[in-house]
């Protein structure tokens, strides 16, 4: 199991198809490309999961994604560490309905029901810690901690 | 009546009774009045069927009788349950086929698994075949999460407070239905909250400590199994407005088993869903759905709950059956 990686590089996928509709636009262009080469490089390194956190913040970052399994009524990982801008997906493996909802309002984190294999993201641009919950089982819990 | 049958109940339930006073002849006492042998017989079977409350009426037509129905979960459709409108459907012929026409239903959430219209249509169809007079609702957190209980509170809120308390007389018995699925916590069990206390304790004021209670709710209102979230954080408070009377029965949903426990004059009982069962608490990883279920051993592990009431002794006799 690589979680995250086939997300990394479904994100390298996007971002090629947003490369070729910024080729009119050279900024663009530069940017996105080297947000390519960093997500290529996420994509031949070890699973994020096994990755130091304690990594500087680079742009790479910005691209980087983190998957969270929901199973068993648990996330997993429960606790999360991550660079500021990058992104967490939440997938659901279970039978029943769960949500990712944020434990404090405002809500950061409010992902509405993610009925079985649905899958809800969200980008964290801020630092800070980042706790949540399922709306519908509230014994279950989680927290991102971005840095 | 399936003599067999009856016989193993029998032993099952005085082996199950020894602790709150029922012998054998008391048991077969409150089999008389509580007509229950004939809700067995109909239901072919007696698996968990149980009794609390030491009724000691004498065979009488006093007092009337309810069901209970709880965990639909319309709009489930996984493993071990494919068709839970089919089950449900089975559910309300038992009901309609016992023998003493129940005066009401009460049913104690989760009736839909997303709160989606389609999911209340069909409880709706289904449940208006039921040959009672009235359905009386509390939600469930599958009823309320999605929007905070506005589709749930748009089809059954009318006549209730809050989000969906109320309580009617019926007969001499005062019915409570409690509602601790919203505002939830992280990390934290089912909530009733202070608003809706201070509103209980209104309800019960001026009540005699003689007059029956009768408390529904979808999560149980006793501390079942926190790690799993079965439980209610302030159910003390609301118990403690109910301790004064003599005769106090909680009827809830949430756990999809049968559990009961004795406290005082407080009954406790949760009942089966008609939708799947869910483990033990602790038996299993999580409490999610007990999935392995045999597709011919299904419908022994869902049911109903029927509770009679007999005016004479202020009692409520509880007895659950399957689907089967």
């Amino acid at each position: 199991l690589l979680p995250g990686v086939d997300s990394l590089c479904e994100t390298v996928a996007m971002l090629k198809k947003i490369a070729l509709d910024a080729t009119a636009r050279p900024f663009v262009a530069v940017t996105v490309a080297f947000a390519m080469f960093a997500s290529w490089i996420g994509c031949q390194r070890a699973p994020i999961s096994q990755r130091s956190l304690k990594e500087p913040v680079t742009a790479e970052d910005t691209a980087a994604s983190y998957e969270i399994v929901i199973d068993n009524f648990t996330f997993s990982p429960a606790k999360l560490t991550i660079p500021r801008g990058a992104t967490v997906h939440w997938v659901n493996r279970d039978d029943v309905p769960h949500t990712v909802t944020s434990s404090t309002r405002p809500r950061e984190l409010d992902s509405g029901t993610l009925d079985t294999d649905d899958r809800s993201s969200h980008q964290f641009n801020a630092v800070g810690t980042f706790d949540y919950f399922c709306a519908v089982h509230p014994h279950m819990t989680g927290q991102i901690v971005v840095k | 009546m399936d003599n067999r049958n009856t016989q193993s109940a029998l032993r099952n339930e005085s082996q199950g009774s020894a602790g709150i006073g029922i012998d054998r002849r008391g048991f077969l006492e409150c089999m008389a009045w509580a007509g229950t042998g004939v809700i067995w017989g109909v239901s072919g079977g007696v698996l968990g069927s149980s009794l609390i409350g030491s009724a000691q009426a004498a065979p009488t037509d006093g007092g009337f009788s309810f069901a209970q129905i709880s965990d639909s979960h319309i709009g489930f459709s996984k493993d071990p349950n494919h068709d839970v409108t089919a089950t449900l459907t089975e559910a309300v012929r038992q009901i309609n086929a016992l023998p003493q026409r129940p005066s009401f239903i009460l049913h104690t959430g989760d009736l839909t698994h997303l709160a989606k219209p389609e999911e209340f249509d069909t409880v709706a169809q289904v449940l208006q075949t039921a040959k009672v007079d009235k359905i009386f609702y509390v939600p469930g957190e599958h009823d309320v999460f999605t929007d905070d209980a506005k589709s749930y509170l748009n089809r059954y809120g009318k006549g209730t407070r809050g989000t969906g308390w109320q309580s009617f007389d019926f007969q001499g018995v005062h019915f409570i239905g409690l509602v601790n699925v919203l505002n939830l916590k992280s990390g934290g069990l089912g909530v009733l909250g202070q608003e809706q206390l201070d509103w209980l304790k209104a309800d019960v004021a001026g009540l005699s400590a003689n007059t029956p209670i009768v408390v529904f709710a979808h999560v149980p209102l006793w501390t079942v199994y926190p790690k799993w979230g079965w439980g209610t954080e302030d159910s003390e408070q609301a118990i403690a407005l109910l301790k004064r009377f003599g005769s106090v029965t909680i009827l809830n949903g949430h756990i999809h088993q049968i559990m009961q426990k004795v406290e005082g004059n407080v009954k406790f009982h949760t009942a089966r869903s008609t939708a799947f069962p869910q483990p033990e608490p602790g038996k299993a990883e999580s409490p999610g759905p007990i999935k392995n279920v045999p597709a011919d051993k299904l419908r022994s592990v869902l049911g109903i709950t029927n509770v009679a009431y007999v005016e004479r002794s202020g009692s409520l006799a509880i007895v659950d059956s399957t689907l089967e």
